[in-house]
């Protein structure tokens, strides 16, 4: 069984460098932009989306728009329909009688009242509305989208991501009550692609979510975006903070930013990170330890210089602790925890 | 392909007053995302009125205003989706690489023919099957993608003396390393081409476009623990594909068989992409024998 279980693994990374290898496109013709955002939104079906999926499984350039289109995701924040008549309704315009006769004409079906209410101002400033004046500028920071804060990543509360090597008998557990759990939604029909209508309910109102399992509070950790689509799955950027609240990086895929102003403003510190960072951990206002996917371990012991750490497996992390710049311990996707105390010379 | 007046009018009064599209503007559009949706079929009202019902109607009237040139129309989706495509641009590339191409978009979203009633805008490929933002993100995705491809094909190799000159290959030390790494990628490649394209997609999104398994679940529409357990089953299937087709068409023993998957560490050795399988006519042949 181990010596499977090893080959598995090696399979694995296998699989890693042969799919990244540049490969030609399927012969029949690409989907375009118009079918794969249909796709994305729920908006084929039948053969038509067995087409695209069987097209896209072949096409290194689909796969690659695929890619690209899950790394926007977490950058757009969709606002509900009700606060967008409210920024309408914000909208500073120089002709404001034009705005309210407007407002006043919209359709009583569409069950807007008359007149927005206070409150619907600050929600609209939440959504992070530029100003009229200078709209090429990007929302503010505090409007971004939303973050996961992490003080600490306690590997005891994230439980690793679901992930492909759990043969060992003592996850069993552990996967019976995911499958029970896929199972269960997969009945009440929460798992089958998002049609618009059931997008635009969660949109306007909380799911009502079964309580979230330690299985699924693990995933939220490691999930990049914040779809409609998936009630289960939180926002991408990851949020570091020190044991000074002012002193915070920020994880968005390959990227580190850094604050020291918690949070108003960031400054790029890493760029192209060999891979999807997962989770970070920052005992101090100068260290910080952050993993990510493929064994990827980086540490900063200034604050803003990050370095790669040597880590023994090519496997996706998912959680780190760490209580100095020496002393960290990782725990991989699979459930394996790797501990450290000379900076990442060795690992146990 | 016709559509009932009244369905028209009863989608219209709905959405399209909003920004004073014309209805028949507004009809023309129905009628060119229905023609696409159902090409070649003969859908029944019932089907096409389903249809028309679940695709984002006020995105489509905001788009037909745009085309039309609808200041009120512009001045929203200004509001509205410029900062999310310059956010979008900056995911695709956190150096900002990529914001000349949302500019670009933009530029064509207006449309800059002159001449003509109709601005020669990009709003006409949108049919409303998506929201709006899903589909200015695909567009954008599209260009980059294929910019980086195209720029993939025509960059020089590097002068021998560079630094980023690809050193050139060190002398086999193991020969026998070498041609096991040699058939274990042949055997990777004849195992992958033989799975079904959905376990295919599963694979390519998860390793290839490094997406995360929720990402991965929501493309193929299953629970993102499902597709941990299918790519888990998959790469079991292919571990065992791999392993037969060592044994039986490269007659290699157990021991060699072991001896392939231990040379698999770091260094998975040089990767010839004239080896890479073509998918079509390897996805001719049989589908993995599983009873061997």
């Amino acid at each position: 069984m181990n010596a499977l279980h090893d080959r598995d693994r090696r399979v694995e990374r296998l699989l890693r460098q042969w799919l990244k290898t540049p490969r030609r496109t399927a012969p029949a013709a690409c989907l375009d932009a118009e079918t794969i955002a249909a796709w994305v939104d729920g908006g084929l079906s039948g053969d038509a989306l067995a087409m695209a999926r069987s097209h896209a499984g072949d096409c290194a350039r689909c796969q690659a728009l695929l890619g690209a289109l899950a790394r926007t995701e977490s950058s757009v924040a969709q606002p509900a329909p009700a606060p967008r008549r409210w920024l309408w309704w914000a909208l500073p315009l120089t002709a404001g009688a034009t705005a309210v006769a407007l407002w006043v004409a919209v359709p009583a079906d569409r069950g807007a009242p008359a007149t927005p209410p206070p409150a619907a101002q600050e929600q609209a400033a939440d959504v992070g509305t530029p100003a009229p004046a200078s709209l090429d500028t990007p929302p503010p920071a505090a409007a971004r989208p939303r973050e996961k804060e992490e003080r600490v990543t306690d590997a005891q509360k994230a439980p690793p991501d679901r992930d492909l090597a759990r043969t060992d008998g003592s996850r069993k557990d552990a996967r019976l009550e995911t499958d029970r759990l896929a199972a269960a939604q997969e009945a009440a029909g929460r798992i089958t692609p998002v049609s618009r209508d059931r997008a635009a309910a969660q949109s306007r109102e909380a799911p009502a979510a079964p309580p979230e399992t330690a299985l699924e509070a693990g995933n939220r950790a490691n999930a990049r975006s914040a779809a409609p689509l998936a009630a289960t799955t939180s926002t991408a950027a990851i949020v570091v903070v020190s044991p000074d609240p002012s002193v915070r990086w920020r994880l968005l895929g390959p990227l580190v930013e850094h604050s020291t102003n918690g949070g108003s403003t960031w400054a790029a510190v890493l760029s192209g990170a060999p891979a999807e960072l997962t989770a970070g951990s920052a005992p101090s206002t100068t260290i910080c330890w952050v993993v990510g996917r493929g064994g990827g371990v980086l540490r900063s012991t200034d604050g803003r210089s990050f370095s790669r750490v040597p880590f023994p497996e090519m496997i996706d992390l998912s959680a780190v602790r760490a209580t100095d710049a020496r002393t960290a311990s990782v725990t991989a996707a699979d459930g394996r925890v790797f501990s450290t105390t000379d900076g990442g010379a060795t690992w146990h | 392909m016709p559509i009932d007046p009244h369905l028209i009018e009863r989608l219209y009064r709905s959405t399209g007053r909003r920004w004073r599209v014309p209805i028949r503007r507004f009809t023309e559009a129905l009628e060119a995302s229905a023609s696409r949706a159902f090409a070649g079929q003969l859908p029944k009202p019932k089907e096409v009125e389903r249809y028309l019902t679940a695709l984002h109607l006020e995105d489509l009237a905001l788009a037909c205003a745009c085309i039309d040139g609808n200041e009120d129309a512009w001045e929203y989706f200004v509001h509205e989706q410029r900062p999310l495509l310059y956010r979008a641009a900056d995911a695709l590339d956190p150096t900002g690489g990529a914001r000349d191409l949302a500019d670009s978009l933009y530029a064509e979203l207006f449309g800059f023919r002159e001449g003509t009633a109709e601005r020669g805008s990009l709003f006409r490929y949108f049919h409303g099957r998506s929201s709006l933002t899903t589909w200015l993100r695909a567009v954008l995705a599209q260009r980059h993608v294929d910019r980086l491809r195209s720029q993939r094909r025509v960059e020089p190799l590097p002068d021998e003396e560079s630094p980023a000159a690809i050193p050139a290959p060190q002398p086999a030390i193991d020969v026998d390393r070498n041609r096991y790494q040699g058939l274990i990628q042949q055997a990777l490649g004849q195992a992958i081409a033989g799975l079904p394209p959905r376990d295919r997609l599963r694979l390519a999104c998860y390793y290839s476009q490094e997406m995360t398994l929720a990402e991965t679940g929501r493309l193929l529409g299953e629970h993102e623990a499902s597709s941990s357990r299918h790519l888990a089953r998959t790469r079991s299937v292919i571990r065992a594909e791999v392993e037969r087709r060592l044994r039986n068409e490269h007659g290699l023993t157990d021991p060699e068989i072991a001896r392939c998957f231990e040379c698999v560490t770091e260094d998975v050795g040089p990767l010839d992409l004239g080896r890479l399988i073509d998918a079509g006519p390897e996805r001719k042949e049989s589908a993995l024998d599983r009873s061997r």
